[in-house]
């Protein structure tokens, strides 16, 4: 079990008369991807503006462990709705890395990332109040992600975003736990609680009603058949976390890999120009065959 | 604090928001000046309640004009929710106070009294302005949203606490003796006005203590709203 990043201890939050959050405790460890799902007004953003530290509480503790230089926990924190602001984007992230006390130059070249691996490279100096939803949402994300924060959290990400745009952010979100930050995101989307989350909390009437952690015996392995040229192939193979073997076949390449290191591993491929063909599971890998020249052991 | 500030500025300059209370103020510098000769203390006197006004319409309009979800990233960001707050109280007090250093040096460049001021008078006169513009931020900044839900009720509640202060003198002449300690609950306007003009009959103490009173009353709001911020988050 990882080391705890923050823990709520018998949280109570009451709007008006109304129990929104009924003595919930939860603690969220470090490294790991937490879903919480459930109906609308169960008390989802309210606990995640709980553990962003603004959200107040009427009764319980809130605890939050030091981050490794013993200085003030780094929290990026993506609120549902993002607003249609009088700021282009870069002037934006700009003045939000600026009162964060982010050195001038790294920001700018933190932000030039971003703006790459978001894909939004091209609308850095468009006014804000012209993106789209799905635009202003990667925004959003972005000014979550401009120092890489050790608990990052996201209140419905995808939520009315397209297929497309929705499959974009789960890649970068795969990235990012892959990179061993720990995530915490209140969705309804299956696909992402699937795709990434190790944890599934649900919480009905302002209560945990379950929570369920993935088990990562019974699928910790997939296969990932691609193609790409030789040397690159190498190269995102030997950079990669996480290959139990690789093998190739004729004109591809089969990579057996942790479950939890797929997405990266798939992501990077991608963005170096190889081709997927199929990815599949398996249920334990076989460590115990001869190693060949082709095969590497992690 | 400076880079929150300067976003606060940027973001307020481009809600157009302060161009009606600015506007107004310009023009009524104009014509109270646009009579001449004027007398100095009273005109200053006069100005000086302006600009109260005038900073409380633009302390109302500036504490709520980040969007909601805005203020909560900001917040996240600045990591302090009391900087965030006086980040917002510095920002207002340089703009009210590049205002009070216009109201006072315009009527003495363009000649509009019936005496030059000595430096003395354009000195007390410049901080009774910027007491009474910072008086007018930290009472409106008491209405904001987040402390009164409803825009109504802030609003008829401002305009409320805005007349009894205008009218602290005459409330606290009409009590009976015995009460008139009651009256200093009101915001010390009248007694900037009241020293202002008679100024040839104040004496330097009766003047300190008018310029402390305001400057007084304004520390006791700012902390009283900063303790309710940081129990109301979001």
């Amino acid at each position: 079990m990882s080391k705890s990043m923050i823990s709520l201890v018998n949280i109570e939050r009451k709007f008006n008369s109304k129990r929104v959050l009924n003595n919930l405790s939860l603690t969220i460890y470090e490294r790991e991807v937490t879903a919480i799902i459930g109906r609308n007004g169960s008390g989802k953003s309210t606990l995640l503006n709980i553990m962003s530290g603004l959200g107040t509480f009427n009764k319980g503790n809130r605890e939050v462990r030091m981050s490794p230089l013993n200085r003030k926990l780094s929290i990026g924190y993506a609120p549902d709705r993002f607003p249609k602001l009088r700021f282009t984007a870069k002037e934006y992230l700009l003045y939000m890395g600026k009162i964060r006390g982010m050195d001038h130059e790294q920001l700018l070249k933190r932000i030039s990332e971003l703006f790459i691996t978001f894909q939004l490279d091209t609308w850095d100096t468009q006014q804000l109040r012209t993106f789209s939803k799905g635009m202003l949402q990667k925004v959003n994300i972005m000014q979550a992600l401009l120092e890489q924060p050790d608990l990052l959290l996201l209140d419905e990400p995808l939520s009315g975003l397209d297929i497309q745009i929705q499959d974009e952010l789960i890649h970068i979100l795969s990235q990012l736990k892959g990179e061993g930050v720990t995530i915490v995101l209140s969705t309804h989307e299956r696909d992402v609680v699937q795709r990434i989350a190790d944890r599934v909390i649900e919480i009905k009437n302002g209560e945990i009603a379950s929570d369920k952690r993935k088990s990562k015996s019974t699928n910790p392995y997939k296969i990932v058949e691609f193609i790409m040229d030789e040397i690159k192939a190498e190269q995102c193979c030997s950079h990669a976390e996480g290959i139990i073997r690789r093998d190739k076949t004729d004109g591809s390449w089969l990579v057996h890999i942790e479950a939890i290191k797929c997405d990266a591993f798939v992501y990077n491929l991608l963005n170096n120009g190889g081709s997927i063909v199929t990815i599949g599971i398996e249920r334990t890998a076989n460590k115990d065959r001869s190693i060949t020249d082709t095969e590497v052991m992690s | 604090m400076i880079s929150m500030m300067a976003f606060s500025f940027r973001y307020y300059l481009r809600s157009y928001r302060y161009i009606a209370p600015i506007l107004i103020y310009a023009l009524s510098l104009y014509f109270i000046y646009s009579v001449v000769p004027n007398p100095v203390m009273p005109s200053y006197s006069l100005t000086s309640s302006l600009l109260f006004l005038i900073s409380v319409w633009l302390g109302f309009g500036f504490i709520d004009v980040e969007d909601e979800t805005q203020q909560v990233i900001s917040v996240l960001h600045l990591g302090n929710v009391t900087k965030y707050y006086l980040s917002k109280i510095y920002i207002l007090l340089l703009i009210t106070s590049v205002m009070s250093v216009i109201t006072t040096c315009y009527p003495i460049i363009f000649d509009k009294f019936n005496k030059q001021p000595t430096i003395s008078e354009g000195l007390i006169a410049l901080v009774s302005h910027i007491a009474l513009s910072l008086l007018g931020i930290t009472i409106s900044f008491l209405f904001t949203h987040k402390l009164i839900a409803k825009l109504s009720y802030a609003i008829i509640g401002l305009f409320l606490v805005v007349a009894v202060t205008m009218a602290g003198a005459g409330i606290e002449n009409s009590l009976p003796t015995d009460y008139r300690l009651f009256a200093r609950i009101i915001p010390p306007l009248s007694p900037i006005m009241d020293t202002l003009n008679n100024f040839e009959t104040t004496t330097s103490s009766e003047i300190a203590l008018a310029l402390f009173s305001p400057l007084l009353y304004s520390s006791i709001l700012l902390w009283m709203f900063l303790k309710l911020m940081t129990k109301r988050l979001f």
